[in-house]
């Protein structure tokens, strides 16, 4: 070999190296190219999995999802005159740190229940920050409550509506009918003693005096709203009241329940202010005595109640056709 | 040599596989999570899981491929726990059948 071929064969091996230093150079930035997609992409896609369980864990162990069922079902039973639940109505849907909660409120109106509205309530972890109603009410109760639009009024307080008009309106009413009816008393009674006076109608629920109704004002000046309980046995699965030997001490057990929850009690209620502890401790301190009750039956029983020293005020409600199997 | 380059890249292929195997699961429950639609992590899911551990795993051995093989594995590892928690814990928060 002469020296020029021995050159030439020196420049070729020394060619080989860079092109397999460019390959491998080639193959590895490819590669990283790889990976730093593929950990973009892996972390894109972990982030709503990831949520949705922090989500999960959140209404496991944080604020339950039962607990804002319980409390949302509480405060209607509380605060919405004749109101009862189906547990299989209940409809819970879980998304991104959110639930949503929907479920039908229920009126007994003579011997029947009817479904009265429909509630869609949506929480963000424990914020209720959406709420739709959507209403079945032939008599919608005010929506706006005021200290004087309530329809079942305390003896002391004024009422927006003509009792009088009521009365000519009940009396005009077919025969045929049940009518569910707001009766505001003209003196403070115990539940038993009103039960006892209202013959041939079911008394179905009872506003409780709790200190502040005589003008719905709180001590600190703030409006609130009426509180009350259910008055009939409640054998539904689903109810607070079902098998409670005293329904006044499960009221005073499920609004002491409410206290921690106060916030979105009052986001669920139609009222917007509870004050349930300056409310708790008059209940405590001076007992249950009603001022107002909500009865059904048939027209011409309840339009026989106007002979009744106990009634103030009598409002119309729901109005039926006959379902009254007493 | 060659048979040398071409294990390594069996193992490297297997990771790399490993990963779009778990990623491409990871999109799946992505896409049922934000449609709303229950697309259960059964059936040819459950096996591209299983698989792709499996491809992990066998990835994880060599240390040219153990990061690719590591990837791989807690992906699967991942899904599975994303399948547990939201299966107990959907029985937990939701009272209702």
């Amino acid at each position: 070999m002469d020296s020029y071929e021995k050159l030439i064969n020196d420049a070729k091996s020394e060619n080989v190296q860079p092109n397999d230093g460019t390959k491998k150079m080639k193959k590895a930035i490819t590669s990283s190219k790889w990976r730093l997609i593929l950990t973009t992409i892996t972390v894109a896609l972990l982030i709503v999995p990831t949520g949705y369980m922090i989500t999960f864990f959140y209404y496991a162990f944080g604020t339950k999802s039962t607990t804002l069922m319980d409390v949302a079902s509480n405060t209607l039973y509380l605060t919405e005159p004749n109101t009862t639940l189906e547990e299989l109505e209940f409809n819970m849907d879980f998304s991104l740190f959110s639930m949503d909660l929907g479920f039908q409120q229920y009126k007994q109106i003579g011997d029947e229940v009817y479904p009265a509205k429909n509630y869609h309530l949506k929480f963000v972890f424990n914020d209720l920050v959406e709420k739709e109603i959507d209403s079945k009410l032939e008599k919608a109760y005010p929506k706006n409550p005021t200290q004087t639009n309530q329809w079942l009024v305390h003896p002391n307080n004024e009422m927006d509506f003509n009792s009088n008009d009521e009365w000519r309106v009940l009396s005009g009413l077919p025969d045929e009918t049940v009518v569910e009816a707001y009766l505001s008393l003209n003196d403070l009674y115990t539940v038993d003693d009103v039960e006892k006076e209202m013959n041939g109608v079911d008394v179905i629920w009872a506003a409780i005096y709790s200190g502040v109704e005589d003008n719905l004002l709180s001590s600190n000046g703030v409006l609130v709203s009426p509180i009350g309980y259910p008055v009939q046995p409640d054998s539904t699965y689903w109810s607070p009241f079902r098998g409670s030997v005293s329904h006044e001490a499960t009221f005073l057990e499920m609004l002491k329940g409410l206290v921690p929850y106060e916030p979105i009690a009052e986001e669920v209620s139609p009222h917007k202010n509870l004050e349930l502890p300056e409310r708790i401790a008059y209940l405590e301190g001076n007992g249950f005595k009603t001022y107002g009750v909500v009865v059904t039956g048939p027209k011409k029983n309840i339009e026989a109640l106007k002979e009744s020293d106990m009634i103030r005020a009598l409002k119309v409600g729901e109005v039926k056709l006959w379902s009254w199997k007493h | 040599m060659e048979l040398e380059t071409l294990k390594q890249d069996i193992f490297r292929w297997a990771g790399w596989i490993s990963i779009v195997m778990g990623l491409l699961v990871l999109a799946v429950i992505n896409i049922s999570l934000l449609s709303g639609y229950d697309l259960l992590i059964t059936g040819d899911l459950s096996a591209i899981v299983i698989v792709g551990f499996l491809l992990g795993t066998f990835a994880a051995v060599p240390k040219h491929s153990r990061q690719l093989g590591l990837w791989g594995v807690l992906l699967s590892l991942y899904t599975g726990f994303f399948t547990v928690v939201i299966f107990f814990l959907g029985w937990t928060i939701s009272p209702f059948p």
